[in-house]
């Protein structure tokens, strides 16, 4: 999937992380799963990632955008509620920010979305988000990240997502074996969750992980050790 | 970068480190760290087994992923870097650079002593162990060995079973561990106890069966332990091994030692053989500290150990190392400019300092140099002081001048006052605060005045502000700040001699340029030296062309200063090359020297790539014609950074629009992301050295211009434009309550935006930033701000025709100063125009009046009227209403100059001497100054000078008198005495402006003084001195835009070349081309007399019919008719009769033209010419006397000779 040197003048894309809440640069972009999983999982516990151009326009919307939860089952609250309170402000302070950082300690991660901006498909971008969301959560500690696996059959646009499996083979994410899955404290709704990818929202396609579907048998967990 | 900070620093951290197992972390408390995933364990692994020397980052991407593309390897290994340094450092703040794993080009190290590393520990006691028992003192071994035996757990670096970077090093921890089991073993016989090392000698032999010296053990030890028979079958045990194995016998010793058993020798009984059994490591690959700056703690080669020699290692550049070679630093090829500078700084010692510029093509080592010369200034116990110029306009007035005085000033009171007036705002109205509000995006912003009474962003009604204007001054007021700076200077080091290096002079502003040559005046007798480099090289595309002139202008004066010279860096020779890489191939030299045309920079940044390319080969001369690289430096730098992780790279873009420093706050805000994930991406860019991190703060600094310009000049134009926007609204967000200092930078950054939404903006701060340029006295870069205010506003504002109006009237005000007068004019008439339209009278009284402010010399071309301006006034005052008479004196005085030279110049006269009377009852003195001024001007006619002598003298009278002014009226009264032949008085009052001059800088009036000087020349005779001051009035005259260098420098070399007695080739075609134009036609009657000397005198008279004879009442009327007289004298036109009747009254006044440009003697002489050519031979010969007569009692020796030649020539023609 290496892209040759582009023509056009050099890239001016950065990941930054954004507060996942309601309304978020990107949310828009990742469509319903983005509520979806925020009704799941706490904010505090989300990690909104966005691919932004600094050479566009302040109020550009992001170029593509990931969602990613914390914690070994992905997401799920913590027993004892240690779940900060959700920040709603868009922009935390210096000191705040720090101490955030400081604090994440989970060693995996599990990834819920993943989406790429109609016009900007086509570029590697989605590749470029997810080396990148990789990078930041290795060098906050994160050990594993997850994903539940993309079913390969009766997709109904392969086209759209067909790319999605080489993508995740492609950084990396391997099937997890059977059982390992068990060593993490999996909460029982992951357990109905099933590999789905590639729903259309507007125009824009949404990787989703997470949607609940069929039962268990169809399960399919990929995992990137970090 | 930053030095190691030592052991102390590495100690203190309390890490253990331990890799005689698994690898293994324990903090202070002995808590075991978890290091993390088996990737990351191997990058603490590479950096361990080097400690605390530098792993270059190509070769940890080399090692640990070979197969990945190096950006994305590379941000995988900064995710790394950054996890491992907040496990080892959990403490330190996520801005504080990190102690332990530390960043230094071309990569990172660990910054950890042998002691903390297990290995280490064990390496020094089998050492130590060794020593004890090669020393006699067996007894000590066990005590040595045991501790450091028991902290193996298990094989060495056990978790890395597979890698190749680890098996060699573990291969040696594991023998040095053998080998200290042999010297505990050879100790324990020692001390007698023999059973104990046969059965540890048996153990050791099933590690290492072909280790002799354990064989040698097992034997002597059996041997004591009357177990002759044993030792002797051992010993056929290790033959028959070595023979089946391997084929080999027994080595000698071993040899020698079954003899000696049989022999029942006695030697058996003490140390066996008197060359240890055991083998003994070598002390520079095992080392408990590092012997050398290439031996690694823990005994580990590195696998990038730099070999010596000319080969280019994996990362390690070769430098020119300073040592010591007579004295000098060492740098490859600049011995002479190294030698000079020595000398320069020994001088200066001396208390004879100076200028020296280092000039030279980006790359090519100048800054280098200038860290030489600091090298070299501390050695003789000066004081080094850096400033750097800033590309663009980014940076406040003076800023170089100011990091001189930043860095100087400390506990010194006369630099901290002068560098506040530089600073603060107004250095003569005093501090003024930040204006009240936040920039709107209009710029008018309403209000006429901040809150605290400092000037708006674009002052609207400024008739009365421009008097005080006037009042203070800017050219008395710049040169008490520059008189300050130097006296603050010279105090400051007396006794105490200072370099100052400043670089890349080709970037300071106009106003620096300019204290610059004014210090440098004085320099050869301060003990400062200062050593300012710059670029050669044309204007780029995005240089302002004003900049460029500024320096032109600066260099030529300096280099006429005393204590100034110039020195050139060229590029290396391909055998200065050879020398730079310490010797070697010289075909390797030869491809280097064609790739990168010998610029140092780029050779270095090649070399770089070239060995990021082949890690651990040596580059070959092939490889370098090999490297797809299209010429240039630039484009390896961008092959480097597309090396680097995207974001990194990203981040680094932001950063070059930043500019060369760049502010890590700034970068932060307009990048929006934190401070940790910050330094993580641009880790990589200060590892490989296009980045570097500035001392004591977290700021950083591109390692070269060059790197910065490459970034820059690889973004798109709306990439540049956008990103700009961005920097811009980051440095004004983080400005909050110190916006002052930030102007300049604001006004740039937007500016570069306008086009992306931020016109606003940067109208507004454009505006803002002239204003307090000059209020600084800096009016070139007021000049660059109020143009681009101009340029960026936004014509569909509401209220864009009288902003606009409001800065036309400031440009026009701040060109003047600056001496282009074309250039405010051009503002000026489109304010008046704008200020018409709307029907705003007191703009258009403003904008009109400007060129009323007193001047030396009219600012209309020659001939020219202005009719429309000339309504314009009239208009005005026609509705000027009653009991604004300050105004109306304004309007008739500059009135009368506009009607100067036409047919109303009487009437002009008139209004002008009006405007005095009016002045005078207003008791206004800069009013009245100013009106005197335009009565000087608009009445230059013959019949008027005495009046106008007498207007310069009640001006020198007034109170408060600019000094601008003062020359000014000075100069006005010059021409009345070299008239009426007071040479003494000219002299005295010539050499007095001369003086000012120095101190006022205006090229306006330095021309005109320097004019006067032509002339003075001429009537001495001295005609080298009357050219070379010619070239000097021209050039300064050529920074003005003001009618008349080239008419003027024709004339000048005509008559001292007339003075000569030949011409120079070319000149009378000149002089015709010029009487051809209608603007030059004061060179008419001049073209005549040339076509005269030239024998032409058909010539002559054909240029009579095609131009005419007029001789027009002006400033030049006594040239004009004394030149038509010397005409008519010859062929008879003009009429002689009319020219006698004009010039017979003022026959004994000296010739002079207008400032006195060219003077000649008294008009005697052309009247006796004249009166001859009319047959009138008597009155001639008295005329003829009488001139030789003055030109004898003033002095004039030349003159006298012509007029006694004319009076014998009389007196011949009077007796035949």
């Amino acid at each position: 999937m290496s892209s040759p040197l582009p023509p056009e003048p050099p890239s001016t894309l950065l990941l930054r992380e954004v507060p996942a809440h309601a309304g978020t640069a990107g949310a828009g972009l990742l469509g319903p799963v983005f509520d979806e999983v925020l009704r799941e999982v706490s904010a505090a516990r989300c990690r909104m990632y966005v691919l932004v151009d600094l050479a566009g326009p302040l109020s550009a919307p992001p170029v593509a955008a990931a969602l990613v939860a914390m914690g070994p089952g992905g997401g799920e609250p913590d027993a004892g509620g240690g779940a900060g309170p959700e920040r709603t402000g868009a922009e935390r302070t210096r000191a705040e920010r720090t101490r955030t950082e400081r604090t994440r300690t989970e060693r995996t991660a599990r990834l819920r979305a993943l989406a790429v901006s109609t016009p900007y498909r086509g570029r590697g971008l989605a590749r470029r988000l997810l080396g990148d969301l990789l990078t930041e959560l290795r060098a906050d500690g994160v050990r594993r990240v997850r994903c539940l696996a993309p079913s390969g059959n009766g997709d109904p646009s392969p086209s759209e997502n067909g790319g999605l499996p080489a993508l995740l083979a492609a950084a990396g994410f391997t099937r997890e074996p059977v059982g390992a899955a068990a060593e993490s404290p999996a909460s029982t709704w992951e357990n109905r969750a099933g590999g789905r990818a590639a729903r259309t929202v507007g125009t824009q396609v949404t990787y989703q992980y997470d949607e609940p579907e069929s039962g268990p048998p169809g399960i399919v967990w990929l995992v990137r050790e970090l | 970068m930053r030095a190691p900070a030592g052991d102390e620093d590495g100690t203190r951290t309390g890490l253990d480190f331990r890799i005689l197992g698994p690898l293994e972390v324990a903090d202070a408390s002995g808590t075991v760290l978890d290091i993390g995933s088996r990737k990351q364990r191997a990058v603490l692994m590479l950096l361990l087994l080097n400690a605390p020397h530098v792993v270059p980052l190509d070769q940890l991407i080399d090692r640990l992923w070979a197969d990945e593309p190096p950006s994305s390897a590379t941000g995988t290994l900064q995710a790394y870097i950054s996890q491992l340094r907040r496990v080892l450092e959990p403490l330190r703040s996520p801005r504080s650079p990190s102690r332990v794993l530390r960043t230094r080009e071309p990569g990172y190290l660990l910054d950890v002593t042998a002691a903390q590393i297990d290995a280490g520990r064990f390496t020094a006691a089998a050492e130590a162990a060794h020593a004890a028992l090669a020393g006699g003192r067996p007894g000590e071994v066990e005590r040595i060995l045991g501790p450091a035996l028991a902290q193996w757990r298990g094989e060495p670096l056990a978790d890395f079973p597979e890698d190749p970077f680890a098996r060699p090093a573990a291969a040696r921890l594991v023998e040095t561990r053998l080998s200290a089991l042999s010297v505990r073993a050879e100790a324990r016989l020692a001390l007698g106890r023999h059973a104990e090392v046969v059965v540890e000698a048996e153990r050791l032999l099933t590690l290492d069966p072909y280790r002799e010296g354990l064989w040698s053990l097992l034997m002597r030890a059996l041997y004591r332990d009357r177990r002759q028979a044993e030792a002797l079958a051992a010993y056929q045990r290790c033959r028959t091994l070595l023979g089946e194995e391997v084929g080999l016998d027994p080595g000698p010793q071993l040899r020698r030692l079954e003899q000696a058993i049989l022999d029942q020798d006695e030697s058996l009984d003490g140390p066996w053989p008197p060359a240890a059994a055991v083998s003994v490591p070598a002390p520079s690959v095992v080392s408990p500290v590092p012997v050398s700056p290439d031996a690694p703690v823990c005994g580990v080669p590195a696998p990038d150990a730099p070999a010596p020699g000319p080969s280019v290692p994996g990362g390690s550049i070769p430098r020119p190392a300073p040592g010591p070679a007579g004295g000098l630093p060492r740098l490859v090829g600049r011995e002479p400019h190294l030698r000079r500078i020595a000398e320069r700084l020994d001088d200066a010692g001396r208390g004879r300092g100076g200028v020296l510029l280092i000039g030279g093509e980006s790359g090519i080592g100048k800054t280098r140099l200038a860290e030489a010369a600091a090298e070299m200034a501390a050695e003789r116990g000066l004081t080094a002081v850096w400033s750097r110029c800033v590309e663009g306009r980014g940076a406040p007035a003076f800023w170089p001048w100011i990091q001189v005085l930043q860095a100087l000033g400390e506990g010194h009171g006369g630099l901290e006052e002068v560098l506040h007036r530089l600073t603060g705002d107004d250095p003569l109205k005093g501090p003024s605060g930040e204006p009240s509000e936040e920039p709107s995006g209009e710029p008018h912003g309403g209000g006429r005045t901040g809150a605290d009474g400092s000037p708006p962003a674009v002052p609207q009604d400024r008739t009365r502000q421009d008097r005080a204007r006037e009042a203070v001054d800017p050219d008395t007021a710049r040169f008490l700040l520059y008189d300050a700076i130097a006296g603050a200077l010279t105090r400051r080091t007396a006794g105490a001699p200072v370099l100052v290096l400043m670089e890349d002079i080709h970037w300071a502003d106009a106003a620096s340029l300019k204290l610059l040559t004014f210090l440098g005046g004085d320099l050869h007798r301060t003990p400062l030296l200062v050593l300012a480099t710059m670029r050669p090289e044309p204007a780029g595309p995005d240089e302002p062309a004003e900049a460029r002139q500024a320096l032109t202008g600066a260099l030529g004066e300096l280099t006429r200063q005393r204590g100034t010279e110039r020195m050139n860096v060229t590029a290396f020779t391909a055998e200065q090359i050879t020398d730079y890489l310490g010797g070697g191939d010289p075909d390797l030299a030869r491809a280097l020297r064609d790739r990168t045309g010998g610029n140092p920079f780029f050779l270095g940044e090649l070399l770089r790539l070239l060995s990021s390319v082949h890690p651990l080969d040596r580059v070959t001369a092939a490889d370098v014609v090999a490297l797809a690289v299209p010429d240039g430096v630039r484009d390896v730098i961008t092959q480097r950074v597309s090396r680097l992780p995207e974001d990194s790279q990203t981040l680094l873009r932001v950063a070059a629009v930043i500019g060369r420093d760049v502010d890590a706050d700034v970068l932060e805000a307009a990048s929006g992301i934190g401070g940790a994930r910050l330094m993580m991406l641009l880790e990589p860019a200060v590892a490989t050295g296009l980045l570097a991190e500035v001392e004591g703060g977290w700021d950083y600094r591109f390692s070269h211009a060059l790197v910065q310009e490459a970034l820059y000049a690889g973004l798109s134009r709306l990439q540049r434009a956008q990103l700009h926007g961005r920097v811009g609204e980051a440095a004004e967000s983080l400005a909050r309550g110190g916006l002052d200092a930030r102007l300049p930078v604001l006004a740039h950054h937007f500016g570069m935006a306008a086009r992306v939404g931020y016109a606003a903006k940067a109208a507004s701060y454009a505006a803002r930033a002239a204003a307090q340029a000059a209020a600084r006295l800096a009016y070139d870069e007021a000049v660059m701000f109020w143009e681009q205010a101009l340029a960026c506003l936004d014509p569909s504002a509401p209220q864009a025709p009288s902003s606009r109006c409001s800065l036309l009237v400031e440009l026009g005000r701040a060109r003047r100063v600056t001496g282009d007068v074309v250039g405010a004019r051009a503002a000026l008439d489109e304010a008046v125009t704008l200020a018409t339209d709307l029907g705003d009278d007191d703009a258009v009284i403003e904008a009109a009046t400007v060129f009323g402010g007193i001047t030396l010399w009219n600012w209309r071309a020659y001939g020219v009227v202005d009719r429309r301006m000339v309504a314009v006034l009239e208009d005005q005052l026609s509705r000027l209403p009653a009991g604004q008479e300050s105004r109306r004196a304004e309007l008739l005085g500059t009135l009368g100059v506009e009607l100067y030279y036409g047919e109303r110049q009487r009437e002009g006269q008139r209004y002008a001497a009006e405007a005095v009377a009016l002045a005078r009852g207003i008791g206004d003195p800069q009013l009245l100054a100013r009106a005197l001024n335009n009565f000087i001007i608009a009445a230059w006619t013959p019949e008027n000078d005495e009046e106008r002598y007498r207007a310069a003298e009640e001006i020198l009278t007034l109170p408060g008198l600019a000094r601008a002014t003062e020359i000014i009226a000075r100069m006005h009264r010059m021409p009345g005495y070299l008239r009426a032949g007071m040479l003494a008085d000219f002299d005295a009052e010539l050499a007095r402006c001369l003086r000012l001059t120095a101190e006022v800088r205006m090229p306006e009036i330095e021309t005109q003084v320097t004019y006067a000087a032509v002339g003075r020349a001429m009537l001495d005779g001295d005609w080298d001195e009357a050219d070379r001051l010619t070239a000097a009035a021209t050039d300064a005259y050529r920074r003005t835009s003001l009618w008349g260098p080239d008419a003027l420098k024709t004339a000048c070399t005509f008559f001292a070349a007339w003075g000569r007695g030949r011409q120079p080739e070319g000149l009378l075609d000149r002089l015709i081309e010029a009487g051809d134009d209608d603007s030059d036609r004061m060179l008419r009657p001049t073209a005549v007399l040339a076509a005269l000397e030239a024998g032409d005198e058909a010539l002559a008279h054909r240029l009579i019919d095609r131009w005419g004879v007029a001789i027009e009442r002006d400033w030049a009327w006594q040239y004009t008719a004394w030149q038509w007289g010397l005409v008519s004298a010859r062929i008879g036109r003009p009429d002689p009769h009319g020219l006698l009747e004009e010039l017979t009254p003022i026959a004994s006044q000296l010739m002079t033209m207008g400032t006195g440009c060219v003077s000649w003697g008294a008009l005697d002489d052309v009247v006796a010419l004249l009166l001859r050519r009319t047959g009138r031979i008597e009155e001639a010969l008295a005329h003829a006397e009488r001139a030789a007569g003055a030109h004898r009692r003033l002095g004039l020796r030349h003159l006298e000779r012509r007029s006694a030649e004319l009076a014998g020539e009389l007196r011949g023609a009077l007796r035949s």
